[in-house]
Formats: C-alpha cells, sequence, structure tokens
C-alpha cells in the first residue's frame, strides 16, 4: 500500500512540475528545499515566483526531496528528473518566450547552433531572439540523460519542430551539459548544440 | 588560426570510434572504463564489459558510418563534449535505400598523465524518418 501511495505521488508530482513549469515559463524559477520538487534557478534579474510551486510542495506532501547530494564532486543521483524537467522547462520557454532562456545560461556556455558557435549568456540570448521566425513549436520524441562531470547532468533530446505554423516538420537532436549553481540550488545550462537532422 | 585542442581531440576521436566501430568493434573497448556510461536507443549499459557485450551483439555483422557533421565543446572536467550526426548503413541494405540516421553524443574524459581519453558519457540514437 505504501508502494502504491508512493507511486501515485511521483506521479502526481511529475503531473504538477509540468503544469507548474508552464506556468511560470515567463518568470524566473527558484529551487524551494524540504519536500519540494526541485527546479531551475534562471538568473539574470527577473521576477522570482513562487506561489504555484507552494502548490506543488503540497501536493508533494510527504515525498522525498528531488535533491542532489553534496558537492560538485558528487553525482547528480536524480539526473533523470533533472534532465526531463529541464528538457520540459527549455522548449516551453522557448516556444513561448524565446528571450527567458538567457536566464538559463552563464558567462562560460557555449552554444553551437547549426555549427555557428556563441559563448556566454548575452550573445546566447541574442542569437536565439534573432532567429528567423515568429514562432515555434518543439515536440520532444526522446531524452536520455546521464550523470556528468563535476555533478553535472548530461541531457540529449530529440524530436521535431514546426516554424510559424508550418504543417511540415523538421526533425533535431539537441545536447546540453546542466551545471550546478554555485552558492544556490540549481542547474546553468554550460554546454548546448544544436542540430536539425535532415531527410 | 590554429584549431583549439579540444576541436582537434574531438575530430580525432571520432574518426578513430567509428573507423573501430566499423571494422573491429570489439577494440573499442580500450575507450570505456568502468564510470563510464552508454545509452543505446534508451537503454542504458554502465561499464566497460557490459558495453561492449552491447555493442558486439548489436543485430548485424556489418556496418559503415559517415558522418555528416561534428561539434565539440569543451566541458566540465576537463573533458569534451562531441556531438555527432551522420548516416549508417547496415550490411545487406540495398544501395537504393536512404540510411539510416544517426545522432550521437560523447563526453571524453581526460586520463592521466595527457595520455589521451575516455568515454565517460556515450548517447546513441537513430533519428526515424
Amino acid at each position: 500500500k505504501g508502494d502504491s501511495m508512493a507511486t501515485r505521488l511521483h506521479l502526481a508530482a511529475s503531473i504538477m512540475l509540468s503544469l507548474a513549469l508552464h506556468v511560470v515559463s515567463t518568470s524566473s524559477l527558484s529551487s524551494c528545499e524540504g519536500g519540494h520538487v526541485r527546479v531551475f534557478s534562471c538568473l539574470g534579474g527577473q521576477r522570482r515566483d513562487k506561489s504555484c510551486l507552494k502548490d506543488l510542495s503540497a501536493l508533494v506532501g510527504e515525498q522525498p526531496t528531488l535533491r542532489l547530494r553534496g558537492g560538485s564532486d558528487q553525482q547528480a543521483s536524480n539526473f533523470e528528473e533533472i534532465g526531463k524537467a529541464f528538457v520540459s522547462h527549455y522548449y516551453s520557454i522557448f516556444d513561448s518566450n524565446r528571450a527567458g532562456l538567457q536566464g538559463l545560461y552563464q558567462d562560460m556556455s557555449m552554444l553551437t547552433f547549426e555549427g555557428e558557435k556563441i559563448q556566454g549568456a548575452a550573445a546566447i540570448g541574442q542569437k536565439l531572439t534573432s532567429l528567423p521566425f515568429q514562432t515555434v513549436k518543439h515536440e520532444v520524441v526522446t531524452v536520455d540523460s546521464q550523470p556528468a562531470a563535476g555533478g553535472g547532468v548530461l541531457v540529449f533530446a530529440c524530436g521535431n519542430l514546426k516554424v510559424d505554423g508550418s504543417e511540415n516538420p523538421m526533425k533535431f537532436s539537441q545536447v546540453f551539459c546542466l551545471m550546478p549553481l554555485q552558492g544556490v540550488q540549481g542547474y546553468f545550462c554550460y554546454n548546448d548544440v544544436f542540430r536539425l537532422n535532415y531527410g | 588560426m590554429a584549431e583549439p585542442p579540444f576541436e582537434q581531440v574531438g575530430k580525432a576521436f571520432v574518426q578513430h570510434y567509428y573507423n573501430t566501430f566499423d571494422t573491429n568493434r570489439a577494440a573499442l573497448a580500450s575507450l570505456y572504463q568502468d564510470q563510464s556510461m552508454f545509452s543505446w536507443e534508451g537503454e542504458k549499459i554502465q561499464g566497460q564489459a557490459q558495453i561492449i557485450q552491447k555493442l558486439t551483439s548489436l543485430p548485424f555483422q556489418q556496418v559503415a558510418h559517415q558522418v555528416t557533421s561534428i561539434d565539440c565543446h569543451p566541458t566540465a572536467g576537463d573533458g569534451v563534449l562531441v556531438f555527432v550526426c551522420g548516416n549508417l548503413k547496415v550490411e545487406g541494405e540495398a544501395a537504393d535505400r536512404p540510411p539510416l540516421k544517426y545522432s550521437q553524443s560523447f563526453v571524453l574524459s581526460p586520463l592521466p598523465g595527457g595520455a589521451g581519453y575516455w568515454v565517460l558519457n556515450d548517447i546513441f540514437r537513430l533519428n526515424y524518418g
């Protein structure tokens, strides 16, 4: 009975997390402690809105915290959840408010977009907001996550994207290396490589 | 301008990896260690022995990888992130059939004493049409 309760709580938490991430996708997310589900810190002076996270924590209740153990030389024990949560968050922001992505990167972050190399949050933000389309919709088909060096998480996403309401999806692959933030809970995107997979 | 070291490492690795894969898959063993992690079409495998067991038991004898793009970044732990896209042709397929498209991500970790790199992370996915 305990197991099925834990399963239901976990499922509920996953659903609520997806909803919470969607709701707060245009504002800053913070991570919470003590029985709450961990989400991402978006830096860069954005408003921090924790109100929906309180609802989430009430639902999760006694669920053990999805907590990263120890310091930066420990492996992320919940790397699968981190990877899936990140992917959901990343593409949700990308598809609704691309300018909000900048907060996921730092000065040392690197993006390679279809072979073009860009470094630093500002330049990356500039690149992503200047991509030649108004609207885009990403559909993620697969997410693979592995623990990476330095307490990071390697996340590999494959899927389809449709630009400006086009009926013809384009296939893409994208790999991220997420690294723990210093001094606060959460992760930032250190490496990001995007490629279209042409037919 | 000279290519940065991480680019050289990444490209050299990719050439070596697929050359070895396509001619003598068992020899890939030396690239993996006990901590290596491999995801093959969603199946998670850890450790050199298990990884080589998986690679040598894939359901084809002959394969040829054709790399179409390589992207490299320096990453944590003095590692190199290598992201490869390409095509692969498996034995027995008609020459006029479109090749299978794939993407693969590696994180290479330095060996002690600058002796080279080993594969810490390896994720492989076919990109279905």
